[in-house]
């Protein structure tokens, strides 16, 4: 894999990864006091 | 008397059977192929510009509009687009479309997903095995599905029970209803998928370089081919429109699933960030996870030739004959293939059942149907209208009616959606409607996105497809003379189902004016 490989894979598993850990986060901690 | 609205059980349990309506075949089969056939990594550059500016905003879009339909009572795009433009009576005919598009995949998608559930159960059994071994297994694709008398299947026989199996499994899930049903099963459907493709990307990424011969036939050189750049294919419009296709088709936007899920949220539900995780869930799938089986596997095995050639030969021989034929030369190699098969069925199902739940809202809350009698209904409906997929496959039904329902229906239903939303409705109502129960705020970029960028992207793309694909399919010209009458026949079925339904819509509406009549006098 060329290093433009390497930087695009990096960038877009790091948004991807940071996007839904935070989206995950964010509905936990709010599932807390708001569920039926 | 109304019954009272059928409600989600969990902020989570929707995200879930969103996300598990989003990921679909086309998240591990469709998107590396596209990926890898449009520039590579570079691919990425206008698959990230569609997400942001049409993916991302529209469903925001169809989650606040769904649920602001739910509030009067309508959970199918006809009474949704109606409660939008109310003084405009022929917005519930326009909003068929949110009806008659999933109406049409689930027509065929149940019987394609009925083959994943077969291929796991042959790599069980042994027989998958033994035809990767035996190196027949496009006969043995060809055979399953009744096209070819092959020594692995006689007839339509397995065909046709693997069909019913997974058309009774799909109705007993939306039989059990919103909660019970479709949310259960996609809180468990969608982590076990996760985790079998996790375990996938794992298996594959550590083949490294089987192939003493090829040293340079290694698993990180197959991500290479996914992902190394070709910047000169920015240049063409084919590539920014393929991305953008791939970013609409991926997160089930246009077809009015999304919108008759979103119309049982409650107003203290989060729209903003449900919206976003789903939407990045549907990423991790398809990028993390399908971005690193299909290509990479097949690249150890065949190498940078051989596998152009593959991915030209489509994305479905891709997944039921080369995927099987790697597994064939791995250790254990028929339980990854049960994993990889089981996978897809479990992202299959997980979308076919969204594709029920719009004609069953319709029929629930515009005729005050019981859950038990509109599935029933729907369930014989269904029954009848899956057969010409089934039975003349090899006569191109299947590719007409994706045609109609995966492309045509759900862009211009987009389409329709977006310019009624931000423009008739208004940008600023629909923004203030996505924020209510929200703590997350959007940034206010994005209004502008969903006012300006978003229908002139989708007006474009159809402008685009209606000229170079759309008028020669409509036209019927890549139709052999052989297949002309299935085609015909597939399309008159399609317009007599759009009459019913539009009558249907008529006699509703009819009803419930009837009844405002009778109560006020």
């Amino acid at each position: 894999m060329t290093t433009g490989g390497w930087i695009m894979f990096g960038l877009m598993w790091g948004m991807i990864l940071a996007a839904s850990a935070y989206c995950f986060a964010k509905v936990l901690s709010q599932r807390k006091d708001a569920d039926p | 008397m109304a019954r009272e609205r059928e409600r989600w059980g969990t902020k989570l349990g929707v995200i879930m059977a969103v996300a598990g309506s989003a990921v679909g075949l086309g998240n591990f089969l469709r998107f590396p192929v596209q990926a890898a056939q449009n520039g590579g990594g570079a691919f990425m550059i206008p698959y990230v510009a569609a997400l942001l500016l049409i993916g991302v905003p529209l469903m925001w879009v169809e989650w606040a509009a769904g649920r602001y339909g739910g509030a009067y009572g309508h959970s199918s795009a006809p009474g949704i687009f109606q409660s939008l433009w109310k003084n405009n009576p022929a917005m519930k005919y326009i909003g068929v479309l949110g009806i008659l598009g999933p109406l049409i995949i689930f027509m065929y998608y149940v019987y394609i997903e009925s083959w994943t559930l077969a291929y796991a159960f042959f790599s069980i059994t042994g027989s998958l095995g033994k035809a990767a071994e035996a190196g027949q297994l496009p006969s043995f694709l060809a055979g399953l599905q009744g096209l070819q008398e092959t020594p692995w299947f006689s007839g339509m026989k397995a065909a046709f029970f693997f069909f019913c199996v997974t058309f009774v499994m799909n109705i007993m899930v939306v039989y059990f209803g919103i909660r019970g049903g479709i949310e259960k099963v996609c809180n468990i459907a969608l982590p076990v998928l996760l985790i079998f493709g996790m375990l996938l990307v794992i298996r594959v990424l550590t083949l490294f370089a089987p192939d003493p011969a090829h040293p340079d036939w290694s698993s990180i050189n197959g991500l290479g081919f996914l992902w190394n750049p070709d910047f000169s294919a920015l240049k063409s419009g084919r590539v920014w429109l393929a991305a953008a296709g791939q970013v609409f088709f991926t997160l089930s936007l246009g077809m009015g699933v999304i919108l008759t899920y979103a119309s049982y949220l409650r107003n203290s539900d989060d729209v903003p960030l449900s919206g976003l995780t789903a939407a990045s869930t549907n990423e991790f799938a398809e990028v993390i996870l399908g971005g690193s089986i299909i290509i990479p596997a097949a690249f150890v095995f065949f190498g940078p030739q051989g596998i152009v050639d593959i991915a030209r030969s489509g994305s479905f021989n891709l997944g039921f004959v080369t995927m099987p034929g790697i597994f064939g030369h791995i250790p254990v190699g028929m339980l990854f293939s049960f994993l990889w098969f089981f996978m897809l069925f479990l992202a299959g199902i997980t979308s076919s059942i969204s594709l029920s739940q719009p004609l069953l809202g319709f029929l629930q809350d515009e005729f005050n149907f019981s859950r038990p009698k509109a599935v029933l209904s729907y369930a014989a409906v269904t029954f009848l209208l899956c057969q010409p997929a089934v039975w003349f496959l090899g006569n191109g039904v299947v590719d007409d009616l994706d045609f109609w329902g995966g492309n045509f229906i759900i862009v211009l239903g987009a389409t329709v959606e977006i310019v009624l939303v931000a423009w008739i409705f208004g940008a600023d109502k629909i923004w203030s409607e996505m924020h209510v129960g929200s703590n997350f705020r959007i940034p206010r970029f994005f209004k502008h996105v969903i006012k300006y960028v978003t229908p002139t992207f989708l007006l474009a793309i159809l402008a685009a497809w209606f000229i170079q694909d759309w008028i020669p399919t409509i036209m019927m010209e890549r139709v052999s003379s052989d297949n002309l009458p299935y085609i015909l026949g597939t399309r008159l079925t399609l317009v007599a189902v759009t009459i019913v339904l539009c009558i249907l819509v008529r006699i509703a509406w009819q009803k419930k004016k009837r009844a405002a009549e009778t109560e006020v006098s």
